[in-house]
This record gives C-alpha cells, structure tokens and sequence, in this order.
C-alpha cells in the first residue's frame, strides 16, 4: 500500500506488480518475482 | 513530357513491419516502489531477436523522488533524477536503442532524501511503459546494409567484415 513503510519491500513490490510478461524484479539485488 | 520526381519517406520501423521483418509491442509494469527502496525491472531479449527501444516512459511519481538508469547490453547510462514525475518523463535518451541481450531499468525511491525533495519518505506508485520494437535476427543479418541505410549509422554498431 502506498504510504505504507512498514512493509516488506520484496513483498510490497511482489504482491502491486502489475505487467507484461518477462520481467524480472530484483528489489535491493534479489530476485523476487518473474513475470 | 515531363518527368515528376516523387520521395517517399518512411518512418524506419513502420518500413520495417511493412515488410514484415518485425513489429513493435510494448511492455508495461505498474507496481509499487518501497521507500528507501532500488528495484530493477530486467527484460531478455529472445536469442532469435533483436530488440530496438524506440521510446520509454514513466509517470505516477512526486517529480524529484526517484533516480533511475537505462541500461541494455550494449549501452549504460549513468542514473538520472527523475523532474517530471507526475505529468510523464522518457525512460532514456532520444533515439533507438538497439538491445540483443537484455533491458535494464533501474529505480532508487529517494523520498526523505532532503538533497533531492522536501518530501517525508514513502512508497511511490510507478507505471512505465517500454515500446519495443521486435527484429527476427535472420532479418537483421541478412538485411544489415538496408536496416543502417533505414536506422542510421549510429544504431548498428556491429562491425562488418569488408571483402
């Protein structure tokens, strides 16, 4: 949730993702999601 | 009689689609960015393909929160503060980037950073959009002089061998 900070960030960005397939997300140098 | 000379001009990649060399998709992602946060959106490029990015954007974010940096694997950009969050700012620099291995956007939240915003720190809302242009290699191969003549000089780096 934006405004959250509390929040895991790998899980933040892993659970808003929203997007093409392809991707690979790395939240501060880890993989956290492949799209 | 009298003889007209016409020039037609086409935009390089829709001459391309025409021929049915390529086509041009676009790669969207729309996630949350954490405060304090770098995360790093990476695309690979199939073995059989050439990509060109022909454009990308982003939006969503207070102007001055985030820096990012463009990379693909033939060329790296050093990271860039983005100014215009909200009303929309190109992803890289003018021009194609040509891409035969992988895409990198990276983004660092910077909100609470007092040397860039007078923003508190805070999870950001991100949207980019990546318009790709797909090439078959065989095509780039086999058509390299026509695609220099269609792209320019600058995007085809690759050397060739002069018999």
């Amino acid at each position: 949730m934006v405004g959250d900070t509390m929040s895991d960030p790998k899980e933040v960005v892993r659970k808003s993702f929203k997007g093409s397939k392809g991707f690979v997300v790395k939240v501060n140098g880890k993989e956290v999601l492949k799209t | 009689m009298s003889v007209q000379k016409s020039i037609v001009s086409f935009e390089p990649f829709k001459a391309i689609e025409l021929m049915g060399w390529g086509y041009g998709i676009i790669k969207q992602a729309v996630f949350t960015l954490p405060a304090g946060s770098t995360v790093e959106l990476s695309l690979t490029v199939p073995k059989n393909e050439v990509w060109w990015i022909t454009f990308g954007i982003f939006d969503g974010m207070p102007s001055d929160t985030v820096f990012h940096t463009f990379k693909t694997d033939r060329e790296s950009h050093e990271p860039l503060l983005l100014t215009e969050g909200f009303i929309s700012q190109p992803i890289c620099p003018a021009g194609w980037h040509r891409a035969d291995e992988f895409v990198t956007e990276t983004l660092q939240n910077v909100t609470g950073n007092t040397d860039y915003n007078t923003l508190p720190s805070q999870d950001l809302n991100v949207r980019i959009n990546l318009f790709v242009f797909k090439v078959e290699k065989q095509w780039v191969t086999k058509l390299e002089g026509l695609l220099e003549t269609l792209l320019g000089e600058q995007i085809i780096t690759k050397s060739r061998k002069v018999s």
